[in-house]
């Protein structure tokens, strides 16, 4: 049994599965704008497939809120929230690969945490577009928008992903 | 504030028992807890039930079968912290002076009611895209891991070492040893968490009588002394902290200690919170036995295990001993209970005389978590 860390000797451990037979959810770039959305008001995706995430900021207490808020968290009031949104990339906070989780999702999944440093938001998210292997903490991730890879019977639903962008120099 | 004292534990053997109901499982537990304080039933004056997943008024059903309704009774919730909860409800009345002697007690039943890992609520954001328990620990791990070079086999060494502690404790679910390549390939469940090193889900109670020390020696020559009590909230996620880290235990336990006197170098035995192998390597840190980072190396190093330095969960934890949610609270303080009266058995610590129970409830949108609890008890 080598010793040390796996995941950083870029070893696959025989305890996991292929990791390469993940299943890539195919990017439906031309029609995620008209399926159904996994929750209302949290973000908007335009035709080609581009899009950002719905936040708002409480203007008297500088804080910025995701999913938007009716009521600021601090001053309890609402005269001073702005609408405004995220479209930029963030940095991978943390990240896991799950293989025993929620029921309606196909396993394994990816998720994770993306931080936007500006705004001060923390964002969950299924993470996409690679193998778990190449996901790192601190790593560069875009927003994309995909149909959710819900089992056989769970419909079909759009929700917001990052994917790592990919460095330049590597192939 | 009076102090308050426990006089008796009960606790049942945990494990799965689909066919055992709610009532089943905690009267027994009651009934030796009443019976081991010495305290004559009908002198409890206040009871106080923690449990999650049962029926309303949970505490009065299990009551009315020992005949003791009639007293103030009190249901009460904080996820994995709900029998710590409970506790705690009655300490505080007994030490601000509403009343001399209580019952705190905690049931689940689970086993009719969950296969595989607890679905959390999915109303709620990050649960609705694929988040429960493992996973986020697993993500706790993955940060751990990437800051401070935590491995993946000290993250295995948790379990390995409260399963091999449980098997001198008959009440606990598995009492059987693991080895580390047993841990490191039971399945995957969420990288790097495999199955062994998720706590169990399971069936379960436990309960404790509650006396003010000065009534006390009417009925018991080993009183424990209750020297610190408590139950705080973590904050919001408005601000994002450092995951790898508990800034709730971190609170939590300074108040504790402030509370006691004492100093994390002044305990003899914890029983922590260790639902996930990372659990107890963070709350090493963040209950101040070893600098930030140094988790996974201190329970390489074999100072955790009993006979070491500062033994964690000689019970076999949450990770062996199993984990019915309303029972554990008060199961972590029985350990303690008979820790320090020298009563463990195989599973004794030497001259046991300051112990601390930590439980973290947790599960609620993203946030470090719902609730924890710190007891801490000296003969």
């Amino acid at each position: 049994m080598p010793r040390g860390d796996h995941r950083q000797r870029g070893e696959i451990s025989i305890c996991r599965p292929d990791l390469r037979q993940i299943r890539r959810p195919w990017l439906l770039r031309l029609s995620v704008h008209k399926m159904e959305v996994f929750r209302e008001g949290l973000f908007e995706v335009r035709e080609d497939g581009s899009g950002h995430l719905l936040t708002n900021r409480c203007e008297r207490c500088g804080i910025n809120f995701f999913p938007r808020r009716k009521k600021c968290i601090r001053c309890y009031r609402s005269d001073r929230l702005k609408d405004a949104v995220i479209s930029r990339n963030g940095k991978l906070y943390t990240y896991a690969t799950v293989y025993q989780g929620l029921p309606a999702f196909v396993t394994p999944y990816m998720i994770g945490y993306v931080d936007f440093e500006e705004e001060g938001l923390r964002v969950f998210a299924q993470l996409t577009g690679c193998t778990s292997d190449e996901l790192e903490v601190g790593g560069e991730m875009e927003l994309v928008f995909e149909e959710m890879s819900l089992r056989e019977g769970e419909g079909k639903k759009v929700t917001y992903k990052f994917r790592p962008v990919p460095r330049k120099g590597r192939l | 504030m009076r102090e308050v004292c426990v006089l008796g534990v009960g606790m049942s053997r945990f494990g799965k028992f689909p066919e055992k109901d709610l009532l089943e499982l905690a009267v027994p537990a009651v009934w030796e807890a009443i019976k081991d304080s010495g305290v004559p039933a009908k002198k409890i004056q206040v009871a106080y039930c923690g449990n999650v997943m049962g029926k309303h008024c949970l505490g009065q059903r299990i009551l009315v079968e020992l005949g003791l309704t009639g007293i103030e009774i009190v249901n009460v919730e904080n996820a994995c912290s709900s029998g710590s909860t409970a506790f705690r409800g009655v300490w505080a009345l007994i030490a601000s002076g509403a009343y001399d002697i209580g019952l705190a007690f905690g049931a689940e039943q689970m086993s009719q009611k969950v296969e595989g890992a607890i679905q959390l609520d999915q109303e709620d954001l990050e649960t609705g895209q694929g988040l429960i328990m493992p996973t986020l620990y697993a993500m706790k791990a993955n940060r751990h891991m990437q800051r401070f070079g935590t491995t993946r086999e000290q993250l295995a060494l948790v379990s390995v070492k409260n399963h091999a502690h449980s098997c001198h404790n008959p009440r606990s679910q598995y009492q059987k040893t693991f080895t580390l390549e047993q841990v490191l390939h039971s399945a995957m469940i969420a990288d790097p968490l495999t199955l062994y090193q998720c706590c169990p889900t399971g069936d379960g109670a436990s309960a404790a009588i509650l006396c003010a020390k000065d009534v006390a020696a009417c009925y018991q020559s080993k009183p424990i002394t209750i020297a610190a009590s408590v139950l705080l909230s973590g904050r919001t996620n408005m601000e994002p902290s450092e995951m790898a880290s508990s800034e709730l235990t971190r609170r939590a336990s300074q108040a504790a200690y402030d509370m006691a006197g004492i100093g994390p170098q002044d305990l003899d035995l914890l029983e922590v919170h260790d639902a996930f192998t990372i659990g107890e390597i963070l709350h090493y840190e963040n209950l101040g036995l070893c600098p930030p980072g140094e988790g996974g190396r201190l329970v390489e190093s074999q100072q955790t295990w009993i006979g070491g330095r500062i033994p964690v969960n000689p019970s076999g934890g949450l990770l062996s001993k199993g984990h019915p949610l309303g029972a554990t609270g008060i199961a972590q303080i029985a350990e303690i209970v008979w820790q320090l009266r020298g009563e463990a058995g195989g599973r004794q610590v030497e001259n046991a005389k300051v112990g601390l129970a930590h439980c973290m409830g947790g599960g609620v949108g993203g946030v470090d978590g719902a609730a924890c609890a710190i007891h801490i008890l000296k003969r």
